[in-house]
């Protein structure tokens, strides 16, 4: 009889536990949590209109009138520069918020930031600095950290440079979204 | 039908006006009473006696299971009772697939158009200038 009341308590402590996250699993889902259109899917769907229809589908959105005035100037200024475009255009700015959607929050974030890093470098250093990313992306991790840390590597780059360049590793992007050669390709 | 009243004169009706109740109690009875009035007042409650009866680790148990029941039912309790924040006009746009479409190509149409910023340079020469 003594035996089983270890027994007892941990049945009772899995209770404890339990309870309180089967309550919390069955309560209300985050909103953030619904599962959402990707990205690139609405695009998709307004650029089927003629683009004359566009803005006005758009102002009789409830969705859009609810937004603030300054929200609904930034997303017409979308919407005209979408229409500036040319069905071909259209259809890659399309392929690539797809592939935007396709990385995570972090990714997203990084890339922007070395993207507005590397638009302030001058065209001969973007270079520089793309042929590095290219050829050091396809090394393995150990490779990669021993060929940044030789002085003959270093010398090339600036230390803001280095450090883009190892965001930029790190963050591991797909090959096919931001269209850099394959790590192990050619 | 109407019911008959017997008169005032009938011997039935003079006989219960003579009749005076005379309760035969037992003398102990008020002592008896007392006692269980008492017994009553100082015996502890259903559940204490019902807990008496348990065994040590039942009680603990039961007591862990009662106080996990109150936890969940005040979680429960405790968000639905939290109010649901009101919908953003920015989680609307973010919501809605064309909203936030066109919001992310007015915000990052620099990077939509440079998408491939990173892309491999086409020269050979300048990836060779890059090996070491």
């Amino acid at each position: 009889m003594k035996s089983s009341a270890p027994i007892r308590r941990l049945a009772l402590l899995l209770v404890l536990l339990l309870i309180p996250a089967a309550a919390q699993r069955g309560g209300r889902r985050a909103p953030g949590l619904r599962p959402r259109a990707p990205l690139g899917a609405g695009l998709q769907r307004l650029s089927q209109l003629p683009p004359a229809q566009r803005e006005q589908r758009l102002r009789q959105d409830p969705n859009f009138q609810r937004l603030p005035p300054a929200q609904q100037q930034r997303i017409l200024g979308g919407l005209r520069r979408l229409n500036a475009m040319t069905p071909q255009q259209q259809q890659r700015v399309i392929r690539r918020l797809r592939n935007l959607g396709r990385l995570s929050p972090r990714q997203r974030a990084g890339l922007l930031q070395i993207f507005r890093q590397f638009q302030s470098l001058p065209p001969a250093r973007r270079q520089a600095f793309r042929a590095a990313y290219n050829n050091l992306r396809q090394l393995p991790p150990a490779q990669r950290a021993l060929r940044m840390s030789r002085p003959q590597f270093q010398q090339r780059f600036s230390p803001a440079e280095l450090n883009a360049l190892r965001q930029a590793l790190d963050l591991n992007l797909p090959a096919d979204v931001v269209g850099a050669r394959p790590p192990g390709g050619p | 039908m109407k019911p008959q009243i017997p008169p005032p004169s009938d011997p039935l009706l003079r006989l219960l006006d003579e009749w005076q109740p005379r309760p035969q109690l037992d003398p102990g009875f008020d002592r008896r009473l007392q006692r269980r009035l008492q017994a009553a007042a100082a015996a502890p409650p259903a559940w204490r006696r019902w807990l008496a009866d348990l065994s040590p680790q039942l009680r603990w148990a039961s007591a862990a299971v009662t106080l996990a029941l109150l936890l969940t039912l005040g979680l429960f309790v405790f968000r639905g009772a939290a109010p649901a924040p009101p919908p953003a006009p920015y989680q609307t746009a973010q919501v809605d697939p064309v909203m936030r479409d066109l919001q992310t190509l007015a915000n990052d149409g620099d990077l939509l158009d440079h998408l491939d910023f990173l892309s491999a340079p086409n020269s050979r020469s300048t990836r060779l200038q890059d090996r070491d």
